[in-house]
């Protein structure tokens, strides 16, 4: 071993911290490696280690320290450990040295063969010769982590060594303060209270621990070692917790600390009672029940302060459970919970019984949260307490409704309690429960609360609320109601969906029903279904015929079933009967809205169904699809016959088409082949299909042939466009020639009026373009079909043909604009200078809007490719020209156009593509604050509401112009519906919140005066947004 | 704050208090209210007879009548029978004219909060559906007249309460900034809650009381405290 070495380490520690780090790891390694030894090592550090100069010695011991923590843990034998420790305990009387030499024994205490010995002779020189006081924070640490290790690996020694290691731990940690040491000394303490025999010294252990309680430590907000005061908090929490034998001192001062006026400290303290209830265990819990109940009951029965009252509930509940854990259904005589549940029970009784008070509730909850400790304490309190509460609305039948609320309310808290206990419906119910002590009471409460609900007045909706809420706790607890009582709740449940008025209780009882469903299914097919049902019009008797009370309106009753289909089965048998009902009403020929309601229902339930992704609606597709298509195909083959009017209904088709559609996008591409051959048979090759119920197969392929040109089925095509939407991009499109299907559709398109057809087909070609033309097709189809249907625009002499000529090329020109086609931008070209067209120009400005706008159907949820960027690119490719367009446009009508083909492109778009352009387009906008044309406006006025806060700087430069125009379109009733004078005072009331308060100032008088005419305005609800609006410039300062 | 003058009042829970519930109104007329007694917001436009059409508007050119929006001129494509037209929603608005009601009052007032409770005057039952009157004489040809009276009566918690002039003033703020300047305002303590009634009615509809109060900053600051809760 070189001296050299050694020197150049001890140079360095000064000048280079990493280069003195990598000189010990050398050493170590030539230790490690045999090639110096151990003995050579410290013989020549010797006379360093001894030198008068404290800084040599410090940095040759922290030479040591360094070699020995680089070491591997078996390296050492247990004689160079002995030699070591006793070389370095007798080192720590060097205080200026104590952390390098710590460092030293921290590292030997780690080390595999440390003997009894060792650890004995470190444990000893540290209690004897350290005096903490003189080190500061970091050197503590080193000190505390060795007794941290020795406490965790070789308590056994230690144990041997007892009463003296205890009282040199207690003085070597008394007046630590620094958090992070404190976390050591308290996980020390803790070790230390759990194996040692403490008897002797316990109140010195107690008090090493609590003389830190509570803890108010607050981390400075720069703390490197990231401790927390909840970390501390919990560390103590432990130690006080540790051992019952702290109990004679814990509970008292825990409890002194509870009269604490800091609402942190009474939390802590209570917190630390309950864990030491909880590790105590019930012989010495049961010494000091009455001291605990009595110090905290006054927090619940006088309402104490934020979570406090709900802390001491959860204290009481762990109480009584640990002085109960001997007592399984009944308190032994004279046992202390015997005493405790008669002194809670004879405290609380008198003011239970006493409505007027506001204690009554308080003192119910004190006893509902005793009761929710155990079996026995729950059963005998039942007992003793419940019969009164009974009595009492009994006897006091003309108590107030206010009175017999609080008795209600005391109920629901023992309910619950029971149900915490004894367990839910549905809940994890790990053992089986005894029987509920609850059943005893179980007519009385259960005949309590109907009386309670049914013979209420209807006004009292709180009181029935609360009633209502009682019946379904009951129902929910375990082994409690049988099948008839469930029964009477759920019908109770069903009275009020079916015929109460107000909103609160249906909601509640709705919601009620759900989750009675939930834990019994049964309830929901045989009551409630059943009553729901014959609550709908039925078309074989009629309307006048049925005398009853007024009955709620179907789609109420409709959208409560569809509420109600919690799970897969409940829904098919609500689909079954629904399909009837739509069946026998279809026969009828009559109620098309009704028709269309009860398919809605089914749409509602599938479309929620979708969204939440909890069940497989493959068996829907399966079974629903077929029928409905085949319903819609024989309607339209037999359209003459009043039975088929309604489902070839546009409306019922309209509903019928999105179902089809949602069920064919929820399945997988396998399930979808088969589907899309047999949709193909019947629409394309007109061929027999299994979609079409088999009576009719034959008969619907010879007659039907929807996509020819000149035939005329509404609603057809509607179908098939919804099935062929939902359709994956992986799955092949069965016919395989899409180009010519494509382009021999336009004509069929151009060649239908209604509506619905021209929609669908439109729809339908935009679709095939976008889902399934290869590139080179996509070229060809706009290089023929779409080319020649510009032709029409720009030559047709009649009007008609022209605008359907650019309605289908909008359409072929969105799907090639969600697919980032450049070419797309030919059909974007030819529609903007239309604009300028004095005749045409008003259709081009509504194809603006039309060529972006968001459509259900072509939309990425049916697998339609949409780049991520269309939006933006079309809407950064337009406005420069709109622009320039609408600066060279000389006539008004021109100009007007441009300003519509804004607006209608404006509605599409998202705020954060607008703002960046705004600049160059506001002056266009406010133009269009003064036309007449109100969803011209409207879209005006949104725009400029959304962009606000985005574009403060802009707007404040024109708010001379934005205030006039759009007060003005508040009061003009004439030319502004109401929806626009809505939108115009909502605008109005973001302003002062956007832009600052003296940019607004000088407007401020004069709105609130012009508004006020704007509140008389005959619409409620602009009434009320006036009054909103003004309220917001009045409270502005100023 | 000092010691609070009733510390204990009652409360009424929300459920209780009087809304523009459908219950009061038509249950079986037309589409909105129908919308209206709907419990469940989500369904709102669920059902699509009505946004049907609207979603055709803004996607195609043509009508369903072949004409293109209503502006453009040309002659009748051929037509098909079809049973719905489209109504729009713009036509019907003008058309309906709601009257400022007692509940629509009620509204206005209901949710301004106590001066020493974090409660509203609603729930406090300081403010009254029954309680409120709006008189509009009618002229000759039995028309109304444009000129109207609201008279609201407060029921102060306690009939001690000296609260009841601040309580008084911070409504009669809020009908003056929200009602239409037709109306003519009177608030009054309902006979028999207050030891001091007479003065505080007249203190109330004092107008020059009432305006030298609002000139009082401090007391200002105390009203826009109250009004701040209004929905």
């Amino acid at each position: 071993m070189e001296r050299l070495v050694i020197d150049k380490y001890m140079v360095s520690l000064d000048t280079s911290p990493a280069e003195a780090d990598k000189i010990a790891k050398n050493i170590t390694n030539d230790i490690e490696s045999d090639k110096t030894r151990l003995i050579d090592f410290i013989e020549s550090l010797g006379r360093y280690l001894t030198d008068d100069d404290t800084g040599i010695r410090v940095k040759a011991l922290s030479c040591v320290a360094a070699v020995l923590s680089n070491l591997s843990a078996g390296k050492l034998n247990s004689r160079q450990i002995a030699m070591l420790s006793e070389f370095l305990s007798d080192r720590l009387e060097d205080e200026e040295c104590l952390n390098e030499s710590g460092s030293g024994l921290l590292a030997l205490s780690k080390m595999q063969h440390i003997s009894k010995s060792a650890i004995k002779t470190i444990t000893e020189a540290l209690f004897a010769k350290v005096d903490m006081k003189k080190h500061n924070q970091a050197t503590r640490y080193v000190v505390y982590q060795i007794i941290d290790g020795l406490v965790n690996h070789h308590i056994a020694v230690l144990k041997g060594m007892n009463d003296s290691t205890l009282n040199g731990f207690t003085r070597l940690i008394a007046g630590e303060k620094d958090p992070r040491n404190l976390l050591v000394v308290f996980s020390i303490l803790k070790v230390i209270i759990e194996n040692f025999q403490i008897e002797k010294s316990k109140e010195s252990l107690f008090d090493a621990g609590f003389c830190y309680f509570p803890i108010t430590f607050r981390p400075p907000p720069d703390d490197p070692y990231g401790v927390t005061s909840e970390d501390l908090k919990l560390k103590l929490r432990e130690c006080i917790a540790a051992s019952p034998l702290f109990a004679e001192y814990s509970f008292p001062s825990l409890i002194e600390k509870l009269t604490s006026s800091s609402i942190n400290v009474k939390r802590d303290s209570l917190l630390t009672v309950i864990a030491c209830i909880e590790n105590y265990g019930g012989v010495t819990v049961e010494k000091h029940w009455e001291e605990i109940y009595n110090s905290v009951k006054f927090e619940v029965l006088h309402e104490g302060e934020e979570d406090i009252p709900d802390l001491v509930c959860k204290l009481l509940k762990t109480l009584t459970a640990t002085i109960s854990i001997r007592m399984v259904r009944k308190a032994a005589e004279d046992s202390g919970l015997d005493k405790f549940l008669k002194t809670a029970t004879n405290e609380c009784y008198p003011q239970i019984t006493n409505l007027e008070s506001r204690q009554a509730k308080h003192a119910a909850q004190l006893l509902a949260a005793i009761a929710e400790g155990s079996f026995a304490a729950h059963d005998t309190i039942a007992e003793t307490t419940l019969p009164g509460i009974f009595r009492l609305v009994d006897l006091t039948s003309a108590a107030t409704i206010a009175q017999q609320k609080t008795a209600l309310e005391m109920l629901i808290l023992f309910i619950e309690s029971s149900g915490s206990l004894y367990g839910w419906k549905g809940g994890a119910t790990s053992e089986k429960s005894p029987e509920n002590g609850l059943l005893m009471h179980k007519d009385t409460l259960f005949e309590l609360f109907c009386r309670a609900f049914v013979s209420t007045p209807n006004e009292e909706v709180s009181f029935r609320l609360l009633a209502l809420q009682g019946l379904v706790k009951l129902s929910l607890l375990q082994e409690f109601l049988d099948a008839s009582e469930l029964g009477m709740v759920a019908q109770c449940l069903d009275d009020v969906v079916l015929t109460d008025t107000n909103e609160s209780l249906c909601t509640s009882a709705l919601s009620s029903l759900k989750e009675l469903g939930r834990v019994n299914p049964d309830i929901i097919l045989n009551t409630v279904f059943p009553a729901f049902l014959s609550q709908l019009p039925d078309p074989d008797i009629p309307a006048s015929a049925t005398s009853q009370s007024p009955r709620k309106h179907y789609r109420i009753i409709l959208s409560s079933l569809a509420d109600l289909c919690i799970n897969k089965a409940i829904y098919e048998i609500l689909t079954v009967r629904l399909l009837n009902k739509l069946a026998l009403v279809a026969r009828e020929g009559q109620d098309v809205v009704f028709a269309q309601s009860i398919l809605t229902t089914i749409l509602l339930v599938i479309q929620r169904k979708l969204t939440e992704k909890d069940w497989d609606l493959r068996f829907f597709f399966m079974n629903l699809t077929p029928k409905l298509i085949s319903m819609t195909f024989t309607a339209s083959v037999d359209r003459d016959q009043p039975q088929s009017k309604i489902m070839s209904h546009s409306s019922v088709v309209a509903v019928t088409a999105k179902i089809v559609n949602l069920l064919v996008r929820s399945v997988s591409a396998e399930d979808q082949s088969e589907f899309a051959k047999q949709i193909c048979n019947l629409y394309i090759t007109n061929e027999a299909s299994s979609l079409i119920q088999e009576s009719e197969r034959a008969r619907i392929a010879s007659a039907t042939k929807p996509l020819e040109k000149g035939f005329r089925a509404e609603g057809l095509v509607e179908i098939f466009t919804a099935a062929v939407a939902g359709l994956r991009l992986e799955t092949a499109f069965p016919y395989s020639d899409v180009l010519s299907l494509a382009s021999n559709l336009i004509p069929v398109a151009l060649d239908r009026y209604n509506i619905p057809d021209r929609l669908a087909l439109a729809r339908l070609i935009a679709l095939l373009v976008n889902k399934w033309l290869s590139k080179d097709d996509e070229q060809r189809f706009i290089d023929s079909a779409a080319e020649e249907l510009k032709t029409q625009v720009t030559g047709s002499n009649s009007m008609v043909e022209r605008a359907s000529s650019l309605e289908l090329l909008a359409w072929v020109g969105k799907s090639l604009i969600f697919k980032g086609n450049r070419r797309a931008f030919e059909t974007v070209d030819l529609v903007l200078q239309l604009l300028g067209d004095k005749s045409f120009g008003r259709c081009a400005s509504k194809t603006c809007g039309i060529l972006i706008a968001d459509d259900e159907i072509v939309d990425k949820s049916n697998f339609v490719i949409v780049r991520l960027l269309a939006k933006q690119q079309y809407f950064s490719y337009c406005i420069p020209k709109i622009v320039d367009g609408f600066n060279s446009s000389t006539d008004s009508e021109s100009k007007r156009n441009h300003l519509v083909g804004l607006s209608n492109i404006l509605q599409h778009m998202p705020g954060k593509i607008v703002i960046p352009h705004l600049s160059t387009f506001l002056p266009l906008l406010l133009q269009s604050l003064s036309l007449s044309d109100s969803h011209v406006k409207l879209a005006t006025i949104d725009t400029i509401t959304a962009t606000l806060s985005d574009a403060t700087d802009l707007m404040s430069e024109h708010l001379s112009t934005i205030v006039p125009r759009v007060l003005e379109s508040t009061v003009d009733k004439a030319s502004n519906p109401a929806t626009v004078r809505v939108a115009a005072l909502n605008c109005l009331a973001v302003l002062p919140k956007s832009l600052p308060g003296e940019v607004m100032q000088p407007y401020r008088g004069e709105i609130i005066r012009t508004l006020a005419v704007v509140l008389d305005d005959p619409r409620r609800a602009v009434r009320k947004a006036a009054v909103d609006c003004r309220q917001i410039y009045f409270a502005m300062d100023g | 704050m000092s010691e609070p003058i009733n510390a204990n009042p009652k409360v009424l829970s929300f459920e209780d208090l009087p809304t523009r519930s459908p219950a009061s109104e038509e249950i079986f007329g037309d589409s909105s209210s129908i919308k209206a007694t709907f419990p469940h917001s989500a369904l709102d436009g669920a059902f699509p007879t009505i946004s049907l059409y609207e979603s055709y508007s803004s996607s195609l050119l043509l009508g369903e009548d072949g004409l293109a929006d209503d502006d453009i001129e040309m002659k009748a494509a051929p037509e098909l029978s079809s049973g719905e037209s489209d109504v729009s929603d713009d036509q019907s608005d003008i058309e309906e004219h709601e009257p400022i009601d007692e509940q629509e009052i009620y509204d206005l007032i209901s949710t301004i909060s106590d001066p020493e409770h974090p409660l509203t005057l609603g729930q406090l039952a300081v403010v009254n559906k029954p309680d409120i009157y709006i008189v509009s004489p009618k002229d000759a040809n039995g028309r109304h007249q444009k000129i109207s009276r609201v008279i609201v009566e407060i029921t102060p918690t306690i009939t001690h309460c000296s609260l009841a002039t601040l309580i008084g003033l911070g409504i009669r703020v809020r009908l003056e900034r929200c009602l239409p300047p037709r109306f003519r305002i009177e608030i009054r303590v309902k006979q028999g809650t207050h030891q001091s009634e007479s003065q505080v009615n007249k203190q109330l509809n004092d107008k020059e009381r009432v305006a030298a109060a609002c000139e009082n900053q401090q007391l200002l600051g105390v009203l826009s405290g109250m009004l701040a809760t209004c929905k």
